[in-house]
Formats: structure tokens, C-alpha cells, sequence
């Protein structure tokens, strides 16, 4: 014991770094014969598609078996012993850390030597508390998720929102996005961070509640993708598919402010989206070297009611993967992605905007990983990561160009294509006047992430029972460089109220600005874990462990404006009351820390953008002769920080259970609570308010400014408690199937709404991303994949359905005067029935259908999106004369048709 | 383990700030005589008695208070910030008890506070039977009863319910013998030995205007052809009050000296400045 224990230290101290997550799953089980006797010394031999050579175990004297950290995927299982009868379970799938049990009665000897079976799959695992859930390639291509793993990712029960997810209550900046073992959350915004084709995912999977230390740096959720690796077989996939607009019902109204609709001639934006996609994948060397090599071209244009000019989204994305197994004893996987994008026509505000005016953003960025597993010995496994990402956002006006065709603006003869244009000043338009001469601003924004990280897994120890321990530790060095400013630092303002001129100043102002804007911020994080699976008798497991998170943050001069650290402990019982795998009581605890993404060290950065207002003619009269120069903002950052901070944290609770109801279908219940508190906050400290936080009626230092302070006090919280009834059906007998219900009452910020900070005037509420709210809703969701085989004209039926019911929505009232650094508005709690989000729901369909070829089968694929048309507003916000204006609707029923090759 | 674990449980528990800024907790009374004052001109001149014609309360919590400069107490003056400008007074924190409201009609634009009326009812009398200035659209029909008055606050404010419309409910003051008395809360105080409380009430004129109140500026209501502005309070009465304390408003004469935040302080505004009459 001491012995090994001393392994582990000097293991975890001689290997530097990390960022958890696990890629890779287990078989375990129990093997007894015809009389419930345990059998030892039976030889369990597993091999599968994604596995190099195979791998075995044998039983012990208790009859027990482990395969650890194999591979997800579908895996072929034989139990051998002599005077047995060999038994093989043909498809037992292994999903990312979960554990595949798998019990088998092994026959004498007869007339048969070996026995098939195709009993039920293991649809519970009786030795995880973990909430949430995990989709298979085989699920993810038969049901409509838009092609997306961050939609597909809101089957899971206590998921909502859009692409950035919100998980348990938490906003979409707090969660952890892993790949391949990799840290993909993007440092700046804590939101994801890179694209890639869809159908390299094998396994995707969605942690919302109870997950082990191995886990951690999020207060939402853990969103965890596994990609192919490849195989002995040399198969290539082409994809395409193209969504039009024009397809689906046109014709919708413009809404007033208030939901009701003005102008039933209005047509809703025009949208196409095109999509072209390969993969390839094989053997380099078999058994031995696998490769998989994926592309994926996006582009969509989007048009705004009335606008002429699409945004048009080009992406190309690229994933490559090389596994390496030079024995059964290591394994090596080379990681690299790329996906660089461009859009063009950013600003799709208003239809007066000319072309030479526009935006054009490109982002992308680059990820390359080093993955060494080393399987010690069958109880032993270290896992080590080396990556390098790098995220860029890059906006500026349009660069000039000599092809006239493209008609906007034009080189001058000298200058050099592509040049951008930096010193003209943009003009910009307000109530129907132009915008012309220039973009507004241009940045150039990079994100370093490089991390290295280790684990290592102690198996099957046994003292007073079994204990699986599992340790590591991460660092992370994250580097955010940015410049920001304007073009030619000044920009006019023409209000031109009365005409659409574009060459007439009317009534316009001006601002010069100090700049560009040059900012470095850093940051340093180091975790570490220690988890163990403690079973003291067969079907009683402990998992209990800790996670150890620290984080420095650094402003752009250099100085710590965060230095946190948080242990968070978590602890699961899990019953499996009748020791048959299928039934489980759950109980668990744990706590969870975001100790803060590098944006959040910006806000205490000492430089600041200045910026001056001058008047033009029209406000003279309003200006009694004075100087026109109206406002000085200097450029100092005068946000101030408290000394004693500490890392946001979440204690959550939960308890529930889950039984296998009919062969390979589960049902389980849930309760949740989660409680939130020292969200990073700011107060402000200058600006005094009246009773109610409207006006302002005296500042500390006689100038306007608003100064924050940073805090992490215990009263910026949320409170967020989910009851969850959910049904699994396990693929079998050709289909498979997800239901969830969720009921959420969450207090402190709301679902879908950004909550990365809270900012208050002192007499009001801590409110989160301006908003402070009582969310309670009912959520449902629904996958169903369906198959008729009929080799090989086979026919795929897939569907998903979601339904969010209404939640009150906060009544929102304007400051009443002099609004100041986004302090316009003040959120008040929910009155009655004052505004309410309509329930939405939305049901999708997706048709394949195989035709037999030459070496391969052709799809067809047709997919219908809201198939109901249903256009409920789900989105609002308060006008400036407090009406609400319907921000976000529905989209209609959208056809996308496409093929599929498969070689 | 388990041990290490509740230990790191117990961390973040018991977590102290220690922030120097406290929420200052007392009571403000007002003599009852402070509910008096003059409306109309010239003949037509009458004293009018109700605690409803009561403006917004202001509170300060400045280093010092002084006498001399104005007529009546005042905080000290700071240092100058801008050439040409007067120091003026930095306080650490403040709030009102009652502001100014839009109560759904133009005509009451900068004249309706919150804390002062209980219903749609309590506004009509007021202006109908006290001021003898009945409330009217701008079509000059009298709004004669709270269901019209309801309904037409509905309608422009998009509201369902009488609580979110804050010009109305609870009073802010009591009567407790001669005074009239309201709890207060200034927020985030930075403690600071020796520091005073001190404020004033805004009275309303002859014409029932109040110098607080800019009606030019604030929100802007946009209601089908109505489009005018709500307005509000200067943003810097609690820097510059001797730029509005006027004729009839009521000051504090002794401000109370902070010692111990965290206890209970009374603040008699008894001052009244009439001076200039």
C-alpha cells in the first residue's frame, strides 16, 4: 500500500502540468457460473473497431473482471475458461467515463463450445453519480441536431440556450469544453473556442451535475467531445448539404415593441447555408498507426429584414489525428486543428450602410495536442497531455481591392490589394442616414492557451474493499493580446433625421479617441485532483475525491488582479440495492469553482480608451455659446479592486435514483440543488443613487464616472434548484431514444442569460449580466433514433423535440437620466404576470435513406427543421420607452437536403 | 480524507470581506409644521397643509458640516476640480426617501414622488380637492377616476399590476407625535471617524414646482403622439445642494455625527429656511 501510494507521488511530482477530462471508459463485471458461483481465472478478451490489437483481463477470485481506459465505442466481449463454455457479447458500448457492467453466466460445457448472447446492455452504471448524459456517433448521425454538438448537447436535462450553452443555472461563460482530452474553453470568454466536422465526433458528453474532481474550472457544466481515432479499415465519408431560406413559409410580420404586429408585408431574413464535408480514415501501419484526416467547408448568408448586403459566414475546418500504439503498453495520439473563418458584411444594424463602410471579422485558430497513455499493467494507467491553442478575432473594415467586380472599396492605383484602411475616419448613421467612408473600429485579438497535464489511475487496490484512485495535475499558461481602436481616432456621428443624403452633414457630432488600445493580460492556473472509487462490498460504491483549482490573473501591466485558490470537495453513494446493475440510489455533494476566465482581469487593466465629444453646429443653440468640447473621458481605467477576494463557488446537492424498467430502457429521477456565491462583482463606488436606483443625485469625487470596484461578495449568488424525470433507451433492436423533463426555479440570474458579471448601484440588488430574475420553468426534451435495417437500402429515422415553457421575465425600468457606462437600466424583480417568455417548442425530423453503389452506400438525407412552423417569440427586451421589443423569433421551418458517401 | 475534505468545506463558508463600507440604518423625522406651505400668487396665495406635497428627501453623509457660506448648514466645500468651478461638496454616499416618478401623465411630469400617495385616487384628490388643478389628458379631458387613471398607466407603462407602478403604495413617513418619520438605509458607507449625515427636503413652490426637478430632462415617454420627456432630479444635489435648497425648503439644523456605524442614528430635519422671503 505504502509502496504504491509512493508510486503515485513520485509519479504526479515527476510529471509536469494538466486539464482533465476522461476520454476513455471501462468493462467491468462480475462472472459466475450456472449456480451464481463466481468463476476466477476466466480470460476476458475485448476488441473492437477503435481499439488497437485487443485487450484482456481475467477474472478474480470473487469472479470480478476490469478492462480500464479502453476507448469509447462498441466493443466485442468473450469469456473464456476450460470446461466452459465460451460466451460472447457482441456489442457492449463503452462511453466516456462511464463504466460498461457487464455480467455473464458461464454454461459447462456441452454440446456447443461457445454461446453468443444478446442479453440486455448495460443501461445503468451502478458506480457513477454522475448526471448528465453521453451520445454516441450511432445516435449523433441519426437524429437532427443541426449538425451541432452544442445543440445536440440540450437533450442532456438541465441544458438550455443556444450555442453556448447554459448548464445548471450557470451562464454560458462558466462552463469546461474538452476534446481528445484537450481544454478547448476559450480563456477570454469561457465560451468554446474552436469548430470541426461534425461527423469526426465518436462520443459526445454533457456533465451537468455530480461529476468527479476530475473535472473542474466551471460553475456550469462539463461538455466533453471524443473524436474518431480511425481504424484497420480505410473508409471515407463525403457529406453535403444546403439549407435555403426561400424553402420554408416567407411572410412574417414585423412586431411592435409590445409583440404586436405592425407590418404583415415584411418577409423574415434571407438565410442560405451550405455545407461540404470528408473524412478519412485508416490504417497507416495496422494495428499499429491509425490516422484520421476531416474538412468541413461552412457558409452561410444571412440577411437582415431589408438589408442587401448577407453577413456571410466562410469556414473551412480541419482535423487531423494520428494514433500511434507501438505496443500494447503505450499509446500516442498527435492532435491538430485549424478552422479559419472569415465573415464578411458584419453590420447587418441597418440597410443604409454602404458597402465601402462594412466589416469584415476573421477569426479561427490553430490546436496541436501530444497524448502519451501508458497502460503500466493492467491496474496501472498514466495519461499525459501536452497542447498548444491559438484563437484569434480579427475585425476591420473591408480591405481595398483592385477587383472592381467585387465593387466596394477600391485601391488606389499605388496601393496594394488587401491593404486596410486605417486613417480614414468612419462616419457613422443614425435615424435613416448613411453610413459610409470607413468601418467603425478595427481590433486584433489573440488567445494563447498552453497546457500540460497528467493522471494517473491505481486500480483495483484492495483495502477493506476495492478502491480505483485516480490523481493529476494541470497547468495552464493562458496569454490574451489584444489592440483595439478607430479608425483614424475619431468617428462622426450624423443624426441627418430628416434625410437619407449621404453626402449632407446634418446635426452630426464628433468623438476623437485616444488609441489604439494595447493590452496584454495573463494568467496562470494550476489544478490538481485525487478521486476514489470505494467499494466496500459489490453494490455499494463511494466516490468521493477533491479538486484543487488555483488562478492568478494578471492586468496588462502586470499585476495580480486575481489570485485565487478553492479545494472543492465531492462526494457520490451510490446503492445498487439488488446488486443486479440494475437499479441505482444516488446521493451526492460536491463543490465547484470558475476561478475566473483572463477577461475578467481586463476590467482592472490600467489603460482605458479616452475619448472626447465635440458638437457640431446643430447643438449650438443648445450650448449657450460654451465650448462644444461636452466630455472628457480620460484614458484611465478607473475600476478599483478590493483586496480580500475569493473564487466563485457552488455547493451542490443532489439525490436520486434509476432503474432499468424493460430491457435496455432506464428511468431515473432527479433533485438538485445548486448554490452559487462570490460571483465576480463590481459595486460602484463613485455614483450615488436615489431609493430606488434611478437617478443619480451626487457623485464622490464631482465628475460623472462611474467607478467600479471588484468584489466577490457572498451576496452576489444564485440559487437554482431542478427536479429531473428522464427515460434511456440504450441502442438496441434498432433504435434508441432520450426523454427529459425538467422543472428549474433558479434565483439570481436566469437561463440564457450572460451572468459572467453582476454590476450594481448600491441601493439595488446585485443583478447578473444586468439582470436579476426568478427563472422557473418547465423544460422537455427528446431524442428518438429509429432503423430499418434492410440491407442496404437502409432507412434512418431520427428526431428531436424541445419545449420550453414561459418564465417570468424581470420588469425593466430606464435610469432617468444620464445613463453611464452601460448603467441605463435598472432590472427589478418579476411583478406578477408582468412579462412572460411564451412557451416554445420545436419538433425536427431527419430522413436518410441508403442506396447501394459501387464500394459504399449513398444517402440521401433530407432534414425539417420546426416542423410545425411554430414562431414564438423567445426573446425580449425593454425598449427606451420601457415596451418590449420581441428580440429573437422562431425560425420557420427550415428544409435542408444533402448526401452522404460512405466508403 | 473525510476530515480534510469538511475542512476544505468549512473554507469560503465563514468568508469576511472585510470591507470598510457599511450600511448607515436610522431615522428621519420632520416636524409636522412641515407640511405646510404656500400655493398661489398674490391674493390667490393659500397655505396648503398635506404631507403629500412633500418632495423627495435628500441625505448625505459627508466629512463635515459647516455654517456661513448659506443660510442655513451646509456641508463643507471641497477642493476646487475645475478651473472656474466652485469646490463643491464630496460626499461618501447618500440616498432619498421618495423620488420623482412619472405618474403617467405630463401634467404631473417633476410633481408626483414616490412614497407620498397610496392610490390612483390618493393623486386625483389631491391635485382635484387640495391643488384645485385637476389632473388631464393631453386632450384636456379631467381624469375623474382610479379606473381610468389605472388603465391609462396600464397602457402606457405595459404593466399588469398596481405594484410595478412605484408613484403609489406604502408612505414613506409615519406620524409619531410632532414629527413625521421615515426609516432609511444609506448603502456602502465608507466608515470615516467624524463623518456627518445631513440632508434637506425639497418643498414645492408657489407653483408647485419643485427646484430639484428638471422637466426637460430623464426619460422620454413615446406614446403614439405623445413624445415628451419624464424628467428627474439634478444629478448633482447631494454635491451642490446650495444650488437648490430655495425659499420653503426644510433643512437639517444638526447633522448627525457618525461614531459607530452600526449604530442606530436620528436625524431631525427642523430647519426651515425662509430667510429670503
Amino acid at each position: 500500500m505504502i509502496k504504491f501510494l509512493f508510486r503515485v507521488l513520485l509519479l504526479l511530482l515527476i510529471v509536469p502540468n494538466i486539464a482533465f477530462a476522461a476520454t476513455n471508459g471501462n468493462i467491468k463485471g462480475l462472472i459466475v457460473d450456472e449456480y451464481e458461483v463466481p468463476l476466477p481465472g476466466v480470460v476476458i478478451t475485448v476488441t473492437s473497431d477503435n481499439l488497437m490489437g485487443n485487450r484482456q483481463a481475467q477474472s478474480d477470485a470473487n469472479g470480478s473482471y476490469f478492462i480500464a481506459e479502453l476507448p469509447p465505442g462498441t466493443y466485442r466481449l468473450e469469456a473464456k475458461r476450460e470446461k466452459f463454455k465460451s460466451v460472447i457479447r457482441p456489442n457492449v458500448t463503452v462511453k466516456i467515463g462511464a463504466n460498461a457492467i457487464v455480467n455473464i453466466t458461464m454454461p459447462l460445457e456441452g454440446a456447443s463450445e461457445e454461446i453468443i448472447v444478446e442479453e440486455t446492455r448495460a443501461v445503468i452504471d451502478t458506480e457513477s453519480g454522475n448526471q448528465g448524459s453521453v451520445l454516441t456517433k450511432e445516435f449523433l448521425e441519426r437524429i437532427p441536431a443541426g449538425r451541432s454538438y452544442q445543440q445536440a448537447a440540450q437533450l442532456a436535462a438541465g441544458v438550455t440556450g443556444g450555442a453556448n450553452p447554459n448548464v445548471g443555472g450557470a451562464s454560458g461563460n462558466e462552463n469546461t469544453y474538452m476534446m481528445d482530452g484537450v481544454n478547448i474553453t476559450d480563456p477570454v470568454t469561457g465560451t468554446f473556442s474552436l469548430n470541426f466536422n461534425f461527423d469526426a465526433i465518436e462520443q459526445l458528453q454533457v456533465l451537468t451535475s455530480a461529476y468527479d474532481p476530475e473535472y473542474g474550472q466551471n460553475l456550469g457544466g462539463a461538455i466533453n467531445i471524443v473524436t474518431e481515432t480511425g481504424g484497420n479499415t480505410l473508409e471515407f465519408n463525403l457529406y453535403g448539404q444546403h439549407l435555403n431560406g426561400e424553402w420554408g413559409p416567407k411572410g412574417d410580420a414585423i412586431y411592435a415593441s409590445d409583440g404586436f404586429q405592425l407590418a404583415p408585408t415584411d418577409f423574415d431574413s434571407k438565410y442560405r447555408t451550405t455545407q461540404l464535408s470528408g473524412k478519412v480514415s485508416g490504417p497507416v501501419i495496422r494495428n499499429r498507426m491509425w490516422f484520421i484526416a476531416s474538412y468541413q467547408y461552412s457558409r452561410t448568408l444571412i440577411a437582415r429584414t431589408g438589408i442587401d448586403l448577407p453577413r456571410d459566414f466562410d469556414g473551412h475546418y480541419v482535423l487531423g489525428k494520428l494514433t500511434y500504439s507501438p505496443n500494447s503498453s503505450h499509446r500516442f495520439t498527435l492532435l491538430g486543428q485549424t478552422d479559419p473563418t472569415t465573415i464578411d458584411n458584419t453590420d447587418q444594424s441597418s440597410r443604409f450602410i454602404n458597402p465601402e463602410a462594412q466589416g469584415r471579422q476573421a477569426q479561427g485558430g490553430w490546436l496541436s495536442s501530444l497524448r502519451w497513455e501508458w497502460y503500466i499493467s493492467p491496474e496501472q494507467f498514466l495519461e499525459t497531455q501536452a497542447t498548444v491553442q491559438k484563437t484569434y478575432i480579427e475585425v476591420y473594415g473591408v480591405p481595398c481591392t483592385h477587383n472592381k467586380s467585387l465593387g466596394y472599396h477600391a485601391c488606389a492605383e499605388e496601393e496594394m490589394d488587401n491593404n486596410i484602411d486605417f486613417v480614414t475616419s468612419p462616419r457613422l448613421g443614425s435615424f435613416n442616414a448613411f453610413d459610409k467612408d470607413n468601418y467603425t473600429y478595427y481590433t486584433f485579438d489573440d488567445r494563447w492557451r498552453i497546457n500540460f497535464s497528467s493522471k494517473y489511475s491505481l486500480l483495483q487496490m484492495q483495502f477493506l474493499g476495492s478502491h480505483d484512485l485516480k490523481g493529476g495535475v494541470s497547468s495552464d499558461i493562458l496569454i490574451w493580446d489584444s489592440v483595439f481602436g478607430y479608425m483614424g481616432n475619431l468617428y462622426y456621428v450624423d443624426l441627418n433625421a430628416q434625410s437619407y443624403n449621404p453626402d449632407t452633414y446634418q446635426n452630426y457630432y464628433w468623438i476623437e479617441t485616444s488609441g489604439p488600445l494595447n493590452y496584454s493580460t495573463t494568467s496562470n492556473q494550476f489544478s490538481s485532483f485525487l478521486q476514489d472509487v470505494y467499494k466496500p462490498i459489490t453494490n455499494l460504491t463511494f466516490r468521493y475525491g477533491a479538486r484543487y483549482d488555483r488562478a492568478v490573473f494578471r492586468n496588462d501591466v502586470g499585476d495580480p488582479i486575481i489570485d485565487v485558490g478553492v479545494i472543492q470537495p465531492r462526494m457520490s453513494i451510490i446503492w445498487d440495492p439488488w446488486a443486479d446493475a440494475q437499479t441505482k440510489l444516488v446521493a451526492n455533494y460536491g463543490r465547484f469553482s470558475n476561478t475566473g476566465r483572463i477577461g475578467v482581469a481586463d476590467y482592472l487593466s490600467k489603460s482605458g480608451l479616452g475619448s472626447k465629444l465635440f458638437l457640431g453646429e446643430f447643438f449650438s443653440e443648445f450650448t449657450n455659446g460654451a465650448s462644444n468640447n461636452y466630455d472628457y473621458t480620460p484614458a484611465v481605467n478607473l475600476n478599483s479592486m478590493h483586496s480580500d477576494m475569493i473564487a466563485p463557488r457552488a455547493d451542490e446537492f443532489s439525490v436520486g435514483a434509476e432503474r432499468a424498467l424493460i430491457a435496455d430502457l432506464a428511468a431515473k429521477l432527479y433533485f438538485t440543488g445548486k448554490f452559487t456565491r462570490n460571483l465576480y462583482a463590481f459595486d460602484e463606488t463613485n455614483l450615488y443613487w436615489d431609493e430606488d436606483g434611478y437617478n443619480i443625485i451626487g457623485t464622490g469625487n464631482g465628475s460623472v464616472i462611474s467607478n467600479y470596484r471588484f468584489r466577490t461578495p457572498d451576496i452576489a449568488q444564485r440559487n437554482y434548484v431542478r427536479t429531473d424525470l428522464g427515460l434511456n433507451k440504450v441502442w438496441s433492436n434498432r433504435w434508441e431514444a432520450q426523454f427529459n423533463y425538467s422543472y428549474t426555479v433558479s434565483r439570481g440570474t436566469a437561463q440564457g442569460t450572460p451572468s459572467s458579471f453582476l454590476s450594481v448601484p448600491q441601493q439595488v440588488d446585485y443583478f447578473i449580466g444586468r439582470y436579476l430574475g426568478t427563472d422557473i420553468r418547465h423544460d422537455i426534451t427528446g431524442g428518438f433514433a429509429w432503423e430499418l435495417p434492410d440491407d442496404p437500402w437502409t432507412t434512418r429515422l431520427g428526431a428531436t423535440f424541445f419545449l420550453e415553457s414561459g418564465y417570468p421575465i424581470s420588469r425593466t425600468y430606464q435610469n432617468g437620466n444620464y445613463s453611464d457606462d452601460g448603467r441605463t437600466f435598472i432590472y427589478k424583480d418579476t411583478v406578477g404576470s408582468y412579462a412572460r417568455s411564451a412557451t416554445w417548442y420545436e419538433l425536427n425530423i431527419l430522413i436518410q435513406q441508403a442506396v447501394p453503389v459501387r464500394k459504399g452506400k449513398l444517402w440521401g438525407i433530407c432534414q425539417l427543421d420546426n416542423i410545425t412552423n411554430a414562431r414564438t417569440g423567445w426573446g425580449a427586451y425593454p425598449s427606451f420607452d420601457n415596451r418590449w421589443i420581441i428580440s429573437t423569433r422562431q425560425n420557420p421551418v427550415r428544409v435542408t437536403l444533402g448526401g452522404r458517401y460512405e466508403y | 480524507m473525510l476530515s480534510v475534505l469538511l475542512l476544505a468545506q468549512l473554507q469560503g463558508c465563514a468568508f469576511d470581506e472585510n470591507l470598510n463600507y457599511y450600511d448607515l440604518r436610522g431615522t428621519v423625522k420632520i416636524p409636522l409644521s412641515a407640511t405646510q406651505f404656500a400655493y398661489g400668487t398674490g391674493d390667490e396665495q393659500r397655505i396648503i397643509d398635506d404631507i403629500r406635497a412633500l418632495g423627495p428627501l435628500y441625505l448625505g453623509v459627508y466629512p463635515a458640516v459647516e455654517e456661513g457660506l448659506y443660510p442655513y448648514p451646509h456641508p463643507s466645500m471641497g477642493p476646487i476640480l475645475s478651473e472656474g468651478q466652485d469646490g463643491n461638496a464630496y460626499p461618501y454616499g447618500g440616498n432619498t426617501v421618495g423620488r420623482f416618478d412619472w405618474a403617467c401623465y405630463q401634467q404631473l411630469v417633476c410633481k408626483v414622488s414616490t412614497g407620498r400617495f397610496e392610490d390612483y385616487g390618493d393623486i386625483i384628490d389631491f391635485f382635484s380637492n387640495v391643488l384645485e388643478e385637476p389632473i388631464r389628458t393631453l386632450d384636456g379631458e379631467m381624469v375623474g377616476s382610479s379606473v381610468e387613471y389605472q388603465e391609462r398607466c396600464f397602457e402606457v407603462e405595459y404593466a399588469t399590476g398596481n405594484n410595478e407602478m412605484l408613484f403609489i403604495g406604502d408612505r414613506d413617513f409615519r406620524i409619531e407625535g410632532d414629527f413625521l418619520v421615515a426609516d432609511v438605509v444609506i448603502p456602502h458607507i465608507p466608515m470615516n471617524e467624524g463623518m456627518k449625515i445631513w440632508g434637506w427636503v425639497d418643498m414645492p413652490s408657489t407653483s408647485y414646482e419643485f427646484s430639484t426637478c428638471d422637466p426637460s430632462v430623464g426619460d422620454t415617454v413615446n406614446y403614439y403622439a405623445e413624445s415628451y420627456d419624464l424628467g428627474t432630479n439634478a444629478i448633482d444635489v447631494l454635491n451642490y445642494p446650495g444650488k437648490y435648497i430655495d425659499y420653503g425648503d426644510w433643512v437639517v439644523q444638526t447633522p448627525a455625527e457618525i461614531t459607530d456605524p452600526n449604530v442606530d442614528f436620528e436625524l431631525v430635519v427642523d430647519f426651515h429656511y425662509v430667510e429670503e422671503e
